[in-house]
């Protein structure tokens, strides 16, 4: 989509959304699971846990998600996000840009690579 | 996809507009749940409650800026993308000044007329009567098969008769045609105004600004000097006073009371009316003979539920028993009965077929625009085409291009919404102040939130019928536009140009035959022998209070000495006077000679009769075709003269008898007079229509001097 992206200030390369975007295409999730596991997943990828609300609510009304109360592993009412079939899309699109923009700067930062 | 986009950007300004504190409910929520979560992690891990609190939310931050920044996402998201379209919409619309300037003139002038012209038929057509539940108005009268008269007015007997004998209506008014000269401070003044039942008001639902209308004690004759005078004259003459009701003002020489100002009513009656008094009869009045004096417009409320067929059974009820009650006023030989009419279909019969005519004139004339828009938007399209290949080059969608241009294409009819709407208000004010009064009541005729409606709702069409196919062809095939090879589309676009060029010359050549014919029409009613010499000739009117010139000699005395002063006047030829004048109101009258058998089943011709002063024929240029005009010698005293004119003597002496010396029964039930002259016939009408009205003309006449 067009819209330019506000990366959020630990958003590594504004890559939040696309952190997102794929634990949620794992399962749905409420915000506060997203945070715990980014978090869980790697010390480098820390996110700044306020950032992921504004985030959330953007990806929803950019259509790529869309959230509901349900109720939580401990009995609480929790907001869960799902991805939606746009979403969906958008993670693929989203990985693979990832992926060559990686490969791109592997090449670039390794002599060794042809 | 960008379908979907505006799908979602509607649903999110919905929820910014509507669902704001949920959408704020709802991130508390979310931001306090996770505050517990990690408070309750923390307490898990054996720190205090406390302080797990504090550690929380020092992790999480400021919850309520939190809150804000997630509440924007929302707010972003809706405006930005149509903001960022506008803003691009403007930007390439300043950069070819020219382009936009014709497009959006083009499109100005279109939207402009239509909505002049829909703002005319809303207020004249669509709701002819600004009143609540019009459709329950209906209006009564007359019929007469035995002379072919439809469409009449009451007399105040037979009002008083279908008010008693009547149950289809919850409110029964009559309205009668006034005379009234202001007096008194500010010099006098002929005002127009109605004679009007008291039920006018609550019938119409029309609340005074100041103070009550009259009452129905109030009709009765005696008690009738009270007076509901209208804004407009309320501020003219008084200098809007908000002490006016209760003071009594002088009408035709007579104290009235002011009881109310009020809006303007029954303005499809004619005119902008001025006051209101009540409808009252003199008891001396209400004789037999009255029954032939018509002139009261019946309108009805029907009660809820009730239809217009209903009432007309019940009036057929009142027709037959009208019949059996009065055999003097021969209801029953004259084939008299009564009807009911919806009354905004009376009012707006006849002008909405030439309001159809110039929607759909106005109609045509906005298809024109808009090829004539869409063309030149073809033309940039080549231009245009490099810079949007590069867009999909750089990733946008063909739909993102379609909606971009057509954010385009929204703009400039929006801006020509905004002239146009601008542009009709000057015109209806300009035909308010120039055209031709009486011709159309154009009182209620102006912008209002139905026609402001109307222009929108004009301009986002217009905007889709000239930009869609553009955009669709701009945006096709892009990806070949900067190979070079992009020949399929150049030929579908002369296609699209070909055939919007057969459209506007279709249409144009429809819109040139309908003006010239209407030119044509104009032209031939200009030049129609109108049977009078219209040039050069001035009118005016004249009302004289009853209570001053009761008496018929002192109202002669007046005109005589009016006409010798009038004819003194250096440059004036003649001057004549009639109580009925050419294309003024008119009367009609039955018709006899003396000594004609009369089939009695047939229907009996009516003629118009007018009194008028020595001099009238010779004033309008009205050539006498045999005998004499009127002369001084014709008076009271004298043998009773009349004149007629050829089609009455046409109609009456189909057999080229000669009518001079004959007897007619005239205006007067009983008397004769004799025929002394046969003038030339004059159109009293629309010039269009042939002579179908007689006239017999007798002279308004005094005592010879003794």
């Amino acid at each position: 989509m067009g819209r330019p992206q506000k990366p959020a200030k630990s958003d590594v390369l504004g890559t939040l959304d696309l952190l997102i975007l794929s634990r949620l295409a794992k399962e749905a999730m409420h915000g506060f699971g997203i945070a715990d596991y980014l978090n869980q997943v790697s010390d480098v990828l820390r996110v700044e846990e306020g950032s992921l609300y504004p985030a959330l609510h953007r990806l929803e009304s950019q259509g790529f998600v869309e959230s509901e109360w349900r109720t939580s592993a401990h009995n609480r009412r929790a907001r869960f996000y799902t991805l939606t079939p746009r979403g969906r899309k958008q993670v693929t699109v989203e990985i693979s840009n990832w992926r060559q923009l990686v490969e791109a700067v592997n090449r670039v930062i390794d002599p060794l690579t042809p | 996809m960008i379908v979907h986009q505006w799908w979602i950007d509607i649903r999110a300004r919905l929820a910014a507009l509507f669902g704001r504190r949920g959408l704020h409910a709802r991130a508390d929520e979310e931001l306090q749940f996770h505050l517990a979560m990690l408070q309750q992690r923390l307490i898990d891990s054996g720190v205090s409650p406390a302080e797990a609190r504090v550690r929380a939310q020092r992790q999480l931050g400021n919850v309520t800026l939190l809150r804000e920044r997630t509440l924007d996402s929302w707010r972003y998201a809706v405006m930005e993308t149509l903001f960022r379209d506008l803003r691009l919409s403007v930007r390439a619309l300043r950069k070819s000044p020219g382009f936009a300037a014709t497009a959006i003139l083009i499109l100005a002038v279109a939207i402009g007329a239509s909505t002049a012209i829909f703002s005319s038929f809303d207020a004249l057509v669509l709701r002819p009567l600004p009143y609540r539940a019009p459709e329950q108005l209906v209006t009564i009268t007359e019929s007469y098969t035995r002379f072919e008269i439809t469409g009449m007015q009451l007399a105040d007997a037979e009002f008083d008769d279908v008010r008693a004998m009547t149950s289809s209506f919850s409110h029964l008014a009559g309205i009668r045609n006034g005379e009234f000269t202001l007096t008194g401070n500010g010099g006098a003044e002929a005002v127009p105004g109605l004679r009007v039942s008291a039920s006018v008001f609550p019938m119409l639902d029309v609340k005074p600004l100041l103070g009550s209308p009259f009452r129905t004690e109030e009709e009765e004759y005696g008690k009738h000097r009270v007076v509901v005078i209208s804004e407009g004259l309320w501020r003219r003459r008084f200098g809007a006073n908000p002490h006016v009701v209760g003071t009594s003002i002088e009408i035709n020489r007579e104290s009235y009371q002011v009881v109310a100002v009020s809006r303007p009513i029954l303005e499809y009656l004619g005119t902008a009316w001025d006051l209101w008094v009540p409808l009252s009869v003199q008891a001396s009045e209400k004789t037999p003979a009255s029954r032939r004096a018509k002139g009261v417009n019946v309108v009805g409320r029907l009660k809820p539920g009730m239809t217009v067929e209903a009432a007309e059974q019940d009036l057929a009820s009142v027709t037959s028993r009208l019949s059996d009650l009065y055999p003097d006023a021969n209801y029953a030989l004259f084939g008299f009965s009564l009807h009911a009419t919806n009354l905004a279909s009376r009012v707006s019969g006849s002008l909405r077929q030439p309001l159809l005519f110039l929607l759909a004139a106005v109609g045509v004339l906005m298809l024109i625009a808009c090829a004539n828009v869409s063309n030149l938007l073809m033309a940039r399209a080549s231009a245009r085409r490099k810079e949007m290949s590069v867009r999909a080059a750089l990733g946008a969608g063909r739909l993102r291009v379609i909606g971009q241009l057509m954010t385009e294409s929204l703009v400039i009819a929006g801006v020509s919404g905004g002239l146009g709407l601008a542009l009709a208000f000057v015109l209806l004010k300009l035909f308010e102040l120039y055209g031709p009064t009486g011709l159309v009541p154009v009182a209620g005729v102006g912008i209002n939130a139905w026609v402001v409606a109307f222009a929108i709702g004009i301009s986002s069409i217009t905007s889709v019928l000239f930009g869609l196919i553009p955009a669709l062809t701009t945006s096709a095939g892009l990806n070949d536009v900067l190979k070079e090879s992009a020949r399929g589309a150049t030929s579908g676009r002369r296609r699209f140009r070909e055939s919007m060029v057969a459209l506007q010359v279709a249409a144009s050549l429809v819109l040139l035959i309908c003006a010239g014919l209407l030119v044509g029409s104009f032209i031939r009613a200009q030049q129609a022998d109108l049977g009078f010499d219209f040039r050069n000739v001035l009118t005016f009117e004249l009302q004289l209070p009853a209570s001053h010139y009761g008496e018929p000699e002192r109202r002669i005395s007046l005109y005589e000495s009016l006409q010798s002063r009038l004819q003194a006047i250096p440059g004036v030829v003649s001057v004549g006077a009639a109580d009925r004048i050419p294309f003024g109101p008119q009367g009609g009258s039955t018709f006899r000679v003396v000594g004609q058998a009369v089939d009695p089943g047939s229907p009996q011709p009516s003629v118009r009769p007018a009194r008028i002063l020595p001099g009238y024929f010779e004033s309008l240029g009205v050539p006498v075709r045999k005998g004499r005009s009127f002369a001084a010698a014709d008076t009271r005293d004298t043998t009773r003269v009349a004149i007629i004119d050829e089609a009455t003597a046409r109609r009456f002496f189909p057999n080229g008898e000669d009518p001079i010396g004959r007897q007619v029964n005239d205006v007067e039930p009983g008397l004769t007079a004799t025929i002394v002259g046969v003038v030339g016939s004059v159109k009293r009408r629309d010039p269009s229509t042939p002579r179908r009205c007689p006239s017999i003309t007798r002279p308004r006449r005094r005592r010879a001097p003794r």
